[in-house]
């Protein structure tokens, strides 16, 4: 072991264990540095943390936690009962009126964005990118990365590498179609469903 | 209906035309024609007397002119004028 | 309680009158009652067109003022009894037009009736608007030219703000030759413009010219392909799913298509 924290693929999912020949402070640095790097490979991922013989005191286990969540990762802390749920965006009454930002270039690969309300990209969502909103994200473009939004969101194409909208998985066939006119995704009947926006009610009996 | 008598559709549609055109060249309807000819007798009665039975009243274009016609056989001059 | 269809376009002579007195029979086809009313008020064209101009009797405006009940105006159709014409005035002009009277009377025909399709006249004035008043749907009629789906684009924007229901497209005069050389606008791209659910594609179909001359309705007398997108259009109206047909190509003349077949 030649690093402050190893991680290991299985098939429950990924193990960060922690090595021991180095102090506390420099595991946490070195965990954040990784994880600045690696946040497209660990983005919406669930860790578990193997403490492989070291001591974690509260303050430890909190600092853990803080570096954790600001990634959106979720992790259980091994031989104890601990379980950080990742950060889940999901639709709530907002107690402040949510503010709409607008980001008028293409998110590219690596770039996060986290808002409390609505997000306009004006753009596409690379794969590589991910947008975290409570509320409705708006591209001008094409989805290909990640976007988990409280609403809905809307677009001119659909492959995300993931997409949720509150907490409902979509269903990716990755079909690789881009639209002259927008889609909406919304939740309907406990699915993601894609819809043309702004459909116009024919005289088709229903 | 053989296929020998079946009529050409240009025959068909000429003699349609041709009276619906007599139709519509009637410039009021019956009824409204009626109503005028009751209200115009029932004006010209204040001053004149007039035989309703005998009363003609028709419109209609001839040429390039709207034509309003009406015969009254007038049977003499209300008294109090 | 019955449906009141309005069908317009904005640019005269696309075929609103022909569209409604077909469809309307292919409804009545289906076993529906139906009335197409003649909302032209001044220049009647639908009993001329349905070949009832000699049964003419009364006609909307009488009953509006008075002069007779409305089922001594509908004129029944010569071989389908189920389906009944209420023609329009020619002494009157559209500015005579009371749109309340005129939607009392739509209103109380739609109560014994599945179907009441309101043939509109051109244009976006006082005619249109009360052939539009009493209907809660509408359905659009454009030929692929320019100017007619322009025109169709300004009345939809006005149906909308008068909040129709629902609003559903036909193309008619369609040519699939002219659409394969390019002369001519394909149905999909005017599906774009006007974004609006495409309903019927009618072909261009030279029985409709000799069926109107002799006065008799071709969905009703005539096995022509336009014959099959009219009862097309009537079962979508009705919620059926019917994929849109083939239409033939390069075709000297309706006969060439079927002797291929």
């Amino acid at each position: 072991m030649v690093n402050p924290v190893i991680f290991k693929g299985t098939k429950e999912g990924i193990i960060a264990i922690l090595n021991p020949s180095f102090s506390i402070n420099e595991i946490f640095n070195y965990l954040e540095k990784i994880l600045e790097e690696r946040k497209v490979f660990f983005s919406g991922a669930d860790l578990e943390v193997d403490p492989n013989g070291i001591n974690l005191t509260e303050t430890d286990i909190d600092h853990l936690k803080r570096i954790f969540s600001r990634f959106g990762i979720g992790f259980s802390l091994k031989g104890t009962g601990i379980k950080i749920e990742k950060e889940v965006i999901a639709p709530k009454q907002e107690t402040q009126s949510p503010q709409t930002i607008i980001i008028s270039h293409t998110l590219r690969a690596g770039q996060l964005i986290r808002h409390n309300g609505n997000v306009v990209i004006l753009g596409d969502i690379n794969e590589g990118a991910e947008v975290n909103a409570t509320g409705s994200i708006y591209v001008f473009g094409v989805v290909r990365g990640i976007v988990n939004a409280g609403e809905s969101v809307i677009s001119l194409g659909f492959m995300p590498l993931r997409m949720t909208i509150g907490n409902i998985i979509f269903d990716n066939n990755k079909s690789g179609k881009t639209y002259r006119k927008p889609r909406i995704a919304t939740v309907s009947n406990g699915k993601i469903e894609v819809k043309v926006l702004g459909e116009k009610k024919s005289i088709r009996r229903r | 209906m053989g296929w020998f008598s079946r009529k050409q559709t240009n025959e068909i549609a000429r003699d349609r035309l041709k009276l619906i055109l007599v139709q519509d060249r009637k410039l009021l309807s019956p009824s409204v024609l009626n109503q005028l000819k009751e209200d115009l007798l029932n004006v010209i009665n204040k001053y004149i007397e007039v035989g309703t039975y005998e009363v003609s009243i028709d419109i209609r274009r001839e040429s390039n002119k709207t034509v309003l016609e009406a015969i009254i056989p007038v049977r003499g001059i209300k008294k109090k004028f | 309680m019955g449906r009141a269809i309005v069908i317009t376009s904005g640019k005269g002579g696309v075929g609103k009158t022909t569209i409604t007195a077909n469809v309307g029979a292919s409804l009545a086809k289906l076993g529906k009652k139906v009335v197409v009313a003649d909302m032209d008020i001044g220049l009647r064209n639908l009993d001329v067109v349905m070949g009832l101009e000699n049964r003419v009797v009364y006609n909307i405006m009488d009953i509006v003022e008075g002069r007779c009940k409305i089922s001594q105006a509908l004129v029944r159709e010569k071989h389908l009894s189920n389906l009944f014409l209420l023609p329009a005035s020619q002494m009157h002009t559209k500015e005579d037009v009371d749109i309340e009277a005129i939607n009392e009377i739509i209103s109380i025909i739609k109560e014994n009736f599945d179907y009441v399709l309101l043939d509109s006249p051109a244009g976006i004035e006082n005619g249109f608007r009360s052939a539009a008043a009493p209907a809660s749907e509408a359905l659009i009629v454009v030929t692929p030219d320019v100017s007619s789906v322009r025109d169709a684009d300004r009345v939809v924007g006005l149906l909308e703000n008068s909040g129709i229901e629902g609003i559903s497209l036909i193309v008619n005069r369609y040519d699939p030759d002219l659409v394969i050389k390019k002369k001519t606008l394909d149905k999909n791209d005017i599906v774009d413009v006007l974004g609006l659910d495409l309903i019927g594609v009618v072909p261009e179909d030279k029985e409709i010219i000799d069926s109107e001359n002799r006065g008799e309705i071709l969905s009703i007398i005539g096995k022509s392909i336009a014959v099959q997108s009219f009862d097309n259009i009537a079962k979508r109206i009705e919620g059926e799913e019917v994929p849109f047909m083939e239409l033939p190509k390069g075709k000297k003349s309706i006969l060439d298509f079927f002797r291929r077949k």
